[in-house]
């Protein structure tokens, strides 16, 4: 039985619907028409077999209604760019470029330029709306380009000219900041820059003045070509790969200077080995990531690794050291949520991962100190899982603890934060299976799994 | 005459012109990046921009025709 994908109908001529674990796509006749003169394209097994476009498969027969269908392998885990990091935007921004220049050598063009259309898979990202492409009409503009500045180009610009992090504003507007938006953000000096002045401040201008107009038939009269798109996306890809973001890989020098982390490392390591081996997951997500190292263990034993953490200066080290961990920046006391149309376009984090196993390591004790989570919630979320989980209990004599409460007081702290109190909640919820104490006895790891029922 | 401040709710010519596809594209943009294709693309952005001008003078001469009553309808 085949689920229409809820991300996936804005496209009449090309859809996504899912029939157990496998991936269908529905094309209409015009769907189908681009897809034989893309398949005919020697771009195309060129980008799939060097991995930046995702395979697909011609099916023999289409279901009632559709002029065609292909199969596509299956993206282990959806991520979305406001769950990304500065690399991961700035390389799906090369990618949907190149891909646009080597398809327009073909006679093809991109009809959108949105990051939607691209996913990260073993950390490289690619290319998944086969649907995207089609054939080029002499003449016609790239449809895609105030798609691609706003989707790709102003969050980037918002990270390396600005200083401000694009995640909250894709999460809050996918569409992205407009030129408008953009050109109020922008100081002074910053709008005199060649850059700026084009695709942010002259941009914004001719939107206003133009707005509701038709331009097609006279931009093809006065002879557009493929040309100019072509030497107008190089010249994106150069400002692009010139983008750099001076925070990343900030907090991983902070992070490794923890006395704790090397110290508890090893045995942390050993103790989640042991739980991959007893529950030999499938799907693990690990929450509080920081540098990955125990995602990247996980992603080592053949699972899919979750990497989810709030510190984007981190992660984007670790995505850029090639980690094939699906990385998510997000803030776990405000996860992704539900979002887009019918609040079901975009699930929220936790319905995408699905995870046989969770790590939660150096986690907790922030949940419950700095972000006033009490502890039986924690639990309680932990448990919303419905699978084994490691954690790491840090006690309230631990130095990390007294670094979190330094400027509070006792009474703005939840009860039951002791160890026994602790232990006591967790055993309303879990079945503990293994425990191990850390170095001066101030953390505890418990290998948990859900009471039944 | 329909007022030209309404006429964006009622899809026209121009409206329907300017549907490429599920994406709104953006005149402006349209328009922008044949300027950012180099001096080749800024001469087609002028001559595109100069064919606009003359097809809204057109087009304005036309409504006000239609509009004066002074003017019979098949002149």
């Amino acid at each position: 039985m085949h689920l229409a994908d809820p991300g996936s109908f804005r496209d009449p001529a090309s859809h996504i619907v899912l029939d157990g674990e496998r991936v269908i796509r529905i094309l209409d006749e015009r769907g189908l028409r681009a897809w034989e003169a893309l398949s005919q394209s020697s771009f195309f097994n060129t980008a799939t077999d060097d991995g930046r476009l995702i395979d697909a498969n011609p099916l023999d027969s289409a279901p009632a209604g559709a002029a065609g269908a292909l199969e596509h392998p299956r993206v282990p885990f959806i991520s979305y760019p406001y769950e990304w990091t500065f690399s991961m935007l700035k390389d799906a921004a090369l990618l949907q470029l190149d891909l646009l220049m080597e398809a327009l050598a073909e006679g093809l063009t991109i009809k959108d330029a949105t990051p939607y259309n691209i996913q990260f898979v073993s950390g490289s990202p690619v290319f998944i709306d086969i649907g995207s492409f089609e054939s080029y009409s002499p003449g016609e503009p790239w449809i895609g380009y105030r798609q691609f500045t706003r989707q790709f180009l102003f969050p980037l610009l918002l990270r390396a000219r600005l200083g401000i992090p694009f995640q909250p504003w894709l999460r809050g507007n996918p569409e992205g900041p407009t030129a408008a938006d953009m050109r109020n953000l922008m100081g002074f000096w910053e709008r005199l820059k060649p850059s700026i002045l084009l695709h942010v401040s002259l941009q914004a201008r001719m939107e206003q003045r133009m707005s509701g107009t038709a331009v097609r038939d006279e931009l093809k009269t006065a002879g557009f070509s493929a040309e100019l798109i072509l030497a107008n996306a190089r010249k994106l890809r150069r400002l692009v790969e010139r983008l750099q973001w001076s925070g990343s890989g900030a907090g991983w020098i902070e992070y490794e200077s923890c006395r704790h982390v090397g110290r508890d490392r090893e045995a942390k390591s050993e103790f989640l080995g042991n739980a991959i081996s007893a529950h030999s997951p499938h799907r693990v997500i690990d929450l509080g990531a920081n540098d990955g190292h125990f995602s990247t263990l996980a992603a080592e034993s053949g699972a899919v690794a979750i990497a989810v953490d709030g510190d984007e200066p981190v992660l984007d080290a670790l995505y850029r050291n090639g980690s094939p961990v699906s990385i998510v920046v997000s803030d776990l006391t405000n996860p992704s949520p539900s979002q887009g149309w019918a609040e079901q376009e975009r699930p929220g984090l936790t319905e995408r991962a699905q995870p046989d196993l969770v790590i939660a390591y150096g986690l907790i004790h922030h949940l419950i100190y700095t972000a006033s989570i009490p502890p039986p919630a924690v639990l309680d979320w932990l448990a919303g899982f419905r699978c084994p989980a490691v954690v790491e209990f840090v006690a309230p004599g631990d130095e990390m603890v007294a670094k979190l409460t330094a400027n509070k007081i006792e009474a703005e702290l939840h009860p039951g934060r002791s160890q026994g109190e602790f232990e006591s909640e967790l055993a309303r919820r879990f079945e503990t299976l293994d425990t191990r104490t850390l170095g001066d006895g101030t953390r505890v790891l418990y290998r948990v799994r859900p009471l039944a029922g | 005459m329909m007022p030209a401040a309404v006429t964006p709710l009622f899809p026209g010519k121009d409206q329907k012109e300017m549907l490429f596809g599920y994406l709104d594209a953006g005149s402006g943009s349209l328009i922008l990046q044949a300027i950012l294709g180099g001096a080749a693309g800024i001469l087609v952005a002028f001559k595109a921009w100069k064919a606009r001008l003359v097809g809204r003078k057109a087009l304005a001469d036309a409504e006000s025709d239609v509009d004066d009553p002074a003017v019979p309808a098949d002149s």
